[in-house]
């Protein structure tokens, strides 16, 4: 008996009837080998890093279990068959140390470090050629912006406020690496 | 002012994950996950990013199976 964790995400057409049905299958496939589900996490429904089979969204849910090596070798099986699964992935989980929950929801707050390096050469080095493709990247980048603004800039502030006033001024070096991220979404407008 | 021409000293680099005494590298750890990449998604080396080879070997593995879970993308949308 191992420790694993399986990670699969589902097509967001899927209601919520439906993701419980999924759910119910792999608890069934994992304890009819005698195994036994020790968590069930439901991240939700959250963007991809990119659209898998057309879709930009998937519902991720996270289960944990402990059983024997055959399992695995079934539940990739049934994970294959099944046209409303996007991906998955099991792993061998020895005690993480992470809460499998932490990250959930939407988070596109990491966005801000793509976008630096994304407007980075607009004015510079650019050739001929490359110009007609910019206005279409600026364009991509500022759909994104309004939800990335929003979250890592109030994340970012609240970590400078906690700070002491002296403090801040001080190190001034670690404050704008802190504040880097707002400051960066702030010019950007 | 002049420049002064003295040889650029390089400082020696530290693994940031012992630094914060990280035991493993999970794949879930988005975050973690996104400043061990550049901006074009490529896993950071470790002669740029200091790791050492314990830590650098977990990021691998975590950014491979990040990826092929959509929480990371495998190169950035502009550059697409």
């Amino acid at each position: 008996m191992r420790e694993y964790e399986t990670v699969f995400i589902l097509h967001p057409q899927v209601d919520e009837a439906g993701i419980e049905q999924e759910i119910e299958k792999v608890k069934q496939t994992i304890e009819g080998a005698e195994g036994e589900v020790t968590g069930v996490y439901k991240w939700g429904r959250r963007k991809l890093a990119y659209p898998i089979r057309k879709t930009r969204d998937g519902i991720y849910t996270l289960i944990r279990f402990r059983s024997g090596p055959e399992v695995l070798k079934e539940l990739d099986r049934r994970f294959k068959l099944n046209e409303s699964v996007l991906r998955h992935l099991t792993v061998h989980s020895d005690g993480e140390p992470h809460p499998p929950e932490h990250r959930g929801r939407d988070r596109r707050t990491e966005r801000s470090h793509f976008r630096r390096g994304g407007r980075g050469p607009a004015g510079g080095d650019g050739g001929g050629e490359t110009h007609e493709q910019r206005p279409a990247e600026r364009e991509t980048v500022a759909r994104e912006q309004p939800a990335a603004v929003e979250q890592p800039a109030a994340v970012e502030q609240s970590a400078a406020v906690e700070q002491p006033e002296a403090a801040e001024k001080t190190s001034a070096g670690e404050t704008s690496a802190a504040g880097d991220a707002a400051s960066g979404s702030g010019t950007s407008e | 002012m002049p420049k002064k021409k003295t040889a650029r000293v390089p400082r020696r680099k530290v693994c940031k994950l012992c630094l914060d005494r990280v035991e493993r590298v999970d794949y879930k750890d988005e975050k973690r996950l996104m400043r061990a990449i550049t901006d074009r998604g490529k896993i950071v080396p470790r002669r740029i990013s200091g790791n050492c080879s314990r830590h650098q070997a977990q990021i691998t593995r975590a950014v491979k199976r990040a990826r092929a879970l959509a929480l990371i993308p495998f190169v950035n949308d502009s550059y697409r």
